[in-house]
């Protein structure tokens, strides 16, 4: 059990002091609760009652069908430095006990006030630290590999990413059994930085899978992120992210593909402290048979984030009659010369549409197909970083071939 | 002059300040402060009602004190202290005129002072109006006009002896008293209101009006309106609402429920200009207000119009419950915030029949040190068929000490429904200002100008009398704004 | 006295200084036009003379009617009859043009002591006027220069000019975006306004707009300053020579 596990921990006395913190959160708060604002939509109260078991000393002897090039491997939570690779110049890793600096980075409010966060914390065990300067070319694969039913995993990750520097990092999450994965992301981007962040989230239909991730962007840092998520019975992705200098650009393209009876849902806030940021947000969900979609996106500014420009956009289709879209964009704005905006729309397919494709001759399962292509398309077509699309799109393919052969 | 021009004239009077905030010095008789079991009994005794609508009051009052206030809305005040509040106040000789010539002079020239001279009303300008002081409606004009079409308009308390069936049948039925903290609140200690019935097939002949005035100090006004609209019917209602200038803070929660039968109309238009407090944050209304309308018929249609100027706190979401094949939902919004105040304020549309459609409009402008939250919910439920919703939110931001902020909630069980949101942020910009000033319109007429057109979209749904009106209110709230 | 008179004028941006000492007088019934190329100062100094925020004036004066204005702000120049016809007019969504136009006559009005103007008497007045200038009544029930073309906005500046009868009338670039037929219909209008109590100032780019409003003075801004001063011929030699000869000899 979670608790007696993070009990024992704390009665041991071994726990660094973020740690120590984080697990006498937890204690004291357990899974957030249905009255939550933040989790009104997405209901934990199943997780509450399972007995996972975190894995302190989880070890994956080898695995064939790692990604090739540079990688860093994480097995049930618990970092695998015979499985991961050498890394490319310019990056670093070092364990999190090793670095007091990376490790205080875990106590950053946005952490600390989340219970996940404070349950993988107060879990973790091997976190790790990757410190990246000057330009990486290469990208820079992360695997977050889980399995085992009751099981638990908590990967903990900090990254540093220096004045100037730039990488490219992407992550994939995949895993088998019904446990929990909660992975934990805290980044830092330097001054002129520059972040291409890619992730792809395709559990086994029964795992629960719900991460967070903690960024601070200083000037003139660019991030930019495509992701998509398929897998996992229960999961959430939440991005919690500060601009905190000028002149910052940030884009964010979030896939969300949801069938049988998935509950799906993308959390993100982003907080702009400083004038003359630009962030922009991209969110396209499909929903099948009776998966539950949800998207929450906050887009704050600050008093002195005079200039923002902040927009944000979310369509949701919906393909059959028993699933459900739950959107709550919101904007809160305290800088009066600003342009921000925010949409949000749900529908089925448009009739319209596919009575122009079946006019072609096309049958109405091609047609239908290719508008929800084209749906998802029209998003990825946009991005123009080759190393971020790539597995994207093969995981969006890999979803579509199925809806389509279940058609 | 007609009443129209009266009321246009008393608020181009006004000099920037709450021109309302005056008090009438007449003779009251109050409950003391407080509230338990024997205040509500001595309320339901002062009403000399009936027993079963005690057990109704007590029922909600005992379900209220299991119940916490909410506090999820972007509001900031001080606890209110529940028992420093008198839960009745009625003006002695107020109980029951007949005819306007028996309402206390001293009362009528309250009115004539608010802009709703009723005696010319009742002559020129064809709107019935119910006025509720404090917690006592007392007069209600052109009621043998109205009765001929069949139109029952009476204070609630009069409904409550008149048509008891009526009243039970859909007093609650829309609102239940446990619907939220303020509903069960409001049915324990409610004193008054207006309750309109439309009978079937009948169009209102006139626009009805009712209102509101809090005069006494330390009191509480927790009036109710009930409309029911039958088959085929149409009316319009208008509610305006003041309160007189004071230091401490006052608390108004009122409930009104909106019933549309098939192929019904309602239009329920509110310009709630409750005194806002100072520049400083002193003083003020606490608004919280629970309305709804359930269009239970099909092609029944509510629309809530309203344009909100005062009060120091306003919590308040009109909606509509869209239970009737192809019935229509409507929200037409301004809220302005100015110095201290803030607003959280939107509706629900909740779709439940088929080809149920409805209409967001929101329209927020914050200024000096307020908050202006829009909050709202569209929940398209299953069976929903072909439901549409088309949400428009715009934010007006004078100056930089103020926010404005957005939280729509969207929730969709019907894939053949379509919900779209939009919303944006901006100011006025200085190209448009120096547009205005360089044809020679001083700074706070050009910032009434172009929030006005703002607006427009929702100002235009207001019945002509109250859409001038609210044009010089928001004016006038905003003075003080720029330069 | 001179309606207008400008001495030594210098005005700043920021740290940037854009007038550099500019002389102008202008009587009542003049029509004096400046010409400059991109960046002289042309929209500055009219920027500067109906007193938008942002431009501060480091040096010299302006007197309107014997009187310093630089004290005034915008909207009490414009009261005082100084009118500006915007180069790019901007847009105000909801404002009706009827609305904008009565609350601009009205705010003078109460100025002056007067009453607001009768209702009737307003729509009457708006109509004789915007319909001289081809200006379609649907077009004044729209929300202010939303949705108009170039040619549209350009005759609204004109009708609103009419309208608020000022004695000092500052046209910005007044031709950039009309077409020959437009231009034409537009110079018309400011045409009918001329007369012994007015003076204008025609702020222009090119040559073309002087066949269409003739001018009795013309002065060519550089870099600041007035370099040269002269009839309407001087804008001919303009046209022949551009404005570089000017600005080398200077």
């Amino acid at each position: 059990m979670l608790h007696d596990q993070l009990k024992s921990r704390l009665d041991e006395g071994q726990l660094s002091p973020v740690s120590k913190g984080a697990a006498t959160r937890f204690l004291e708060g357990g899974f957030p609760k249905p009255q939550e604002e933040a989790w009104r939509f997405t209901n934990l109260n199943a997780l509450r009652d399972r007995s996972f078991v975190a894995m302190p000393d989880a070890n994956l002897a080898a695995a064939d069908d790692l990604p090739d090039g540079a990688r860093l491997v994480f097995y049930n939570g618990v970092f695998q430095a015979h499985l991961s690779s050498d890394l490319p110049q310019g990056m670093t890793v070092v364990p999190l006990s090793e670095d007091a600096a990376l490790a205080a980075r875990l106590d950053d409010e946005r952490l600390s006030g989340h219970a996940i966060a404070n349950l993988s914390v107060g879990m973790m065990t091997a976190g790790l630290g990757l410190r990246v300067s000057g330009d990486v070319e290469s990208p820079l694969h992360v695997v977050f590999r889980n399995d085992g039913a009751d099981t638990s995993s908590h990967a903990v990750l900090v990254m540093d990413i220096a004045d100037e520097a730039s990488c490219t990092v992407i992550e994939h999450h995949h895993g088998t059994g019904d446990g929990l994965s909660a992975p934990v992301l805290s980044i830092t981007l330097g001054k002129s930085a520059r972040f291409n962040h890619g992730r792809v989230q395709s559990e086994d239909e029964n795992r629960n899978h719900l991460a967070v991730m903690a960024m601070d962007i200083a000037e003139k840092g660019q991030y930019n992120a495509l992701s998509v998520q398929t897998g996992s019975a229960l999961s959430r992705a939440e991005n919690r992210i500060a601009l905190k200098g000028e002149d910052v650009d940030l884009t964010m393209t979030t896939l969300y593909l949801a069938n049988a009876k998935q509950v799906m849902d993308v959390t993100s806030l982003v907080d702009h402290q400083m004038p003359n940021c630009t962030s922009r947000q991209i969110v396209r969900g499909v929903l099948d048979d009776q998966a539950k979609g949800i998207f929450q996106g906050k887009v704050i500014v600050a008093r002195d984030a005079q200039k923002t420009d902040g927009n944000q956009m979310s369509r949701t289709l919906l393909l059959s009659r028993k699933c459900e879209a739950d959107a709550k964009p919101e904007l809160e704005i305290y800088a009066d010369d600003v342009a921000c905006s925010h949409g949000a729309t749900v529908g089925e397919i448009d009739d319209n549409h596919l009575f122009y494709l079946m006019s072609r001759g096309i049958s109405k399962t091609d047609a239908r197909q290719m508008l929800i292509e084209a749906f998802l398309a029209d998003v990825l077509d946009d991005v123009d970083n080759e190393m971020l699309k790539a597995p994207v799109e093969a995981s969006v393919a890999a979803w579509l071939k199925a809806l389509g052969d279940k058609a | 002059m007609s009443a129209t021009m009266e009321t246009i004239r008393q608020v181009e009077e006004a000099t920037g300040k709450y021109k309302y905030g005056f008090v009438t010095d007449i003779e009251v008789d109050k409950a003391p402060k407080g509230l338990s079991e024997d205040t509500i009994r001595l309320i339901s005794a002062k009403k000399n009602e009936p027993e079963w609508m005690l057990e109704l009051r007590l029922k909600a009052y005992r379900h209220w004190l299991t119940m916490e206030e909410p506090d999820w809305a972007k509001l900031n005040y001080p606890p209110i202290d529940y028992q420093d509040i008198h839960y009745y106040a009625a003006p002695k000789k107020a109980d029951g005129p007949k005819s306007l010539d028996e309402v206390d002079p001293e009362l009528l020239k309250t009115y004539e002072k608010l802009g709703i001279p009723l005696k010319e009303q009742e002559m020129l300008a064809g709107v019935a109006v119910d006025a509720v002081f404090d917690s006592v409606s007392v007069a209600t004009t052109f009621r043998e006009k109205l009765a001929e079409a069949g139109v029952i308009f009476c204070p609630i308390s009069e409904a409550i002896q008149n048509h008891p069936e009526m009243i039970k049948e859909y007093l609650g039925s829309v609102v239940p008293h446990g619907d939220n903290y303020f509903s069960a609140l409001n049915a324990a200690v409610f004193t008054d209101g207006s309750f309109v019935y439309i009978p079937k097939g009948v169009r209102c002949p006139m626009e009805l009006s009712t209102y509101f005035r809090i005069n006494e100090m330390n009191t509480g006004q927790f009036e109710r309106t009930l409309i029911i609209a039958d088959e085929g019917s149409y009316v319009s209602y208008l509610e305006g609402c003041t309160a007189p200038q004071r230091d401490e803070n006052q608390l108004h929660a009122a409930v009104v429920e909106l019933v549309a039968m098939t192929d019904a109309e309602i239009k329920y238009s509110t310009v709630q200009n409750w005194y806002p407090g100072d520049e400083n944050g002193k003083g003020g209304i606490y608004n919280f207000v629970t309305k709804r309308g359930i269009c239970k018929g099909d092609r029944s249609k509510i629309s809530w119009t309203q344009v909100e100027t005062g009060s120091a706190i306003t919590w308040k979401y009109p909606s509509c419950i869209l239970m009737g094949a192809d019935s229509i939902g409507e929200f037409y919004s301004v809220a302005v915030t100015n110095n201290a105040q803030q607003a959280d304020t939107g509706t629900k549309m909740i779709h439940i029949g088929p080809r149920t459609k409805s209409t967001i409009i929101a329209k927020g402008i914050a200024a000096g040190k307020s908050d202006s939250t829009y909050r709202g919910l569209v929940r398209m439920m299953p069976g929903a068929e072909t439901g549409r919703n088309f949400t428009q939110c715009d934010s007006l931001l004078v100056g930089d000490q103020c926010g404005a902020h957005t939280v729509p909630y969207i929730v969709s069980r019907n894939p053949s429904a379509r919900i779209e949101h939009e919303a944006t942020t901006s100011r006025i910009s200085e190209d448009q200002m120096f547009y205005c000033l360089q044809r020679g319109m001083t700074e706070e007429d050009a910032v009434s100008l172009i929030v006005n057109g703002f607006c427009k979209e929702v100002m235009k749904e207001l019945p002509m009398e109250f859409a001038v009106e609210a044009q010089k209110l928001i004016g006038i709230s905003l003075e003080g704004s720029v330069g | 006295m001179a309606l207008l008179e400008i001495k030594d004028l210098h005005a700043s941006i920021g740290d940037t200084e854009i007038l550099k000492g500019i002389n102008l007088t202008i009587n009542k019934g003049e029509v004096h036009a400046i010409m400059g190329p991109n960046g002289s100062g042309k929209s500055t100094l009219s920027y500067v003379l109906s007193g938008r925020d942002g431009y501060e004036v480091t040096g010299g004066d302006i007197l309107l009617d014997g009187e310093s204005i630089l004290e005034l702000e915008a909207d009490e120049r414009a009261r005082a009859g100084m009118f500006l016809a915007f180069q790019y007019p901007v847009e105000l969504p909801g404002v009706g043009g009827m609305s904008f136009l009565r609350g601009a006559v009205n705010a003078r009005r109460r100025d002056e002591g007067l009453d607001d103007i009768d209702n009737l008497e307003f729509v009457k007045m708006v109509r004789a006027k915007a319909g001289a200038l081809g200006i379609k009544d649907d077009m004044l029930k729209r929300a202010v220069n939303v949705g108009f073309s170039g040619g549209e906005k350009k005759r609204y500046e004109i009708l609103q000019m009419a309208m608020l009868e000022p004695s000092m009338a500052i046209l910005d670039e007044t031709d950039s975006g009309l077409d020959v037929d437009a231009l034409k219909i537009v110079s018309e209008g400011v045409n009918a306004l001329r007369g012994d109590h007015i003076g204008m100032l025609v702020i222009t780019h090119y040559q073309r707009l002087l066949d269409h409003i003739v001018p009795d003075h013309v002065h060519i801004l550089a870099g600041g300053k007035i370099l040269k001063s002269g009839d309407k011929n001087l804008a001919l030699e303009v046209e022949k020579t551009g404005y570089s000869g000017f600005i080398d000899a200077a």
